[in-house]
């Protein structure tokens, strides 16, 4: 590298040297080599700011940051529909196991592709309006991994099934809504979170935390279908 | 100065890697809409942080429109920490 820039110094000062021979004037700035020398071009700079201009730099790239993610709307219903979506999904999870007949295995995966379909619905409808795409809110909010999401659907769902093998299917009912409640409010506090940290709050989860919980999940499931 | 980015010297660009680090990817139109710039310029900037492996850019479809999505990759969000750090550092000599 150091030797392509010494071969790039002296092709300059060959072709400098040629130029001034034929007694055009010239001046370093317009050798022709300028795009392959080291020298920066007028956006880089390795000019040290003092620090008003560091201050001033660093406040507004914050600001800009601020704007934007205080701008970020949800749409229109969105925590509304995963709260019903999930409250859906968690009764026919519930019921699935415990009724144990054709029907209500129908019913827990009806459950499941009826929260897969709202969430990438709603998803595709916030990357749309807002044009932008959150790997956090995703995986967090619509998928269930922050923590108190994950609570509250953990939660949601072993009240459920408690009540339903108790028998009291309306206790199930509640435990459910309870359960997409706390998975909204878990979204609303992300969004909260979200504008006060967005840097921080923006990455997903790891692929490996998602696996597993989905695996967590996997095995409670079929571990409820040995003990029927 | 230590951390300091030649790339990241320019404002534009010190406030397209801030927003970068704000989401996942982002649309090019509201990127140019956040920034209040041309599209040419946007165009010069993202292709400038993109040579420096500091951006990646995607061509998608929306509703039957081309539409150019831009992120931050992981050495970009490592540069833009060490240039913000260097920024402090400087601002913090004089506090």
């Amino acid at each position: 590298m150091a030797e392509d820039l010494v071969a790039e110094d002296v092709v300059a000062e060959d072709v400098d040297a040629r130029r001034v021979a034929s007694g055009r004037r010239l001046t370093r700035v317009n050798l022709q080599s300028w795009k392959v020398s080291p020298r920066l071009s007028n956006m880089e700079s390795n000019h040290v700011p003092n620090p008003a201009d560091a201050s001033a730099a660093l406040d507004e790239a914050l600001r800009s940051r601020a704007r934007l993610a205080a701008g970020l709307q949800l749409p229109p219903w969105f925590s509304v529909s995963i709260g019903l979506a999930v409250a859906v999904q968690i009764l026919t999870a519930a019921v699935g196991p415990i009724i144990h007949t054709a029907a209500s295995w129908a019913a827990l995966a009806a459950g499941a592709l009826l929260f897969a379909a709202v969430a990438g619905a709603q998803l595709a409808r916030f990357r749309r309006l807002n044009g932008v795409w959150i790997g956090g809110l995703v995986n967090r909010v619509v998928l269930g991994a922050a923590p108190a999401a994950s609570l509250a659907y953990g939660a949601g769902l072993a009240g459920a099934l408690w009540a339903g093998f108790a028998g009291q299917w309306w206790l199930s009912a509640v435990c459910s809504a309870a359960g997409g409640a706390g998975y909204v409010a878990g979204s609303r506090r992300w969004l909260r979170r979200y504008r006060s940290d967005p840097r921080a709050n923006t990455p997903a989860e790891s692929l490996w935390w998602i696996a597993a919980m989905f695996a967590l999940a996997g095995a409670l499931l079929v571990l409820l279908v040995l003990e029927r | 100065m230590l951390g300091l980015d030649a790339q990241l010297q320019a404002p534009a660009r010190l406030k397209i890697m801030s927003m970068l680090a704000a989401v996942s990817e982002i649309e090019f139109s509201t990127l140019r809409g956040e920034l209040d710039v041309s599209d040419s310029v946007l165009s010069k900037h993202i292709a400038a942080l993109t040579h420096v492996d500091y951006v990646r850019a995607r061509k998608g479809n929306h509703l039957g429109r081309r539409t150019t999505w831009v992120s931050a990759t992981r050495s970009g969000r490592a540069a833009l920490s060490a240039h913000v750090a260097a920024l402090r550092a400087i601002i913090a000599d004089v506090d």
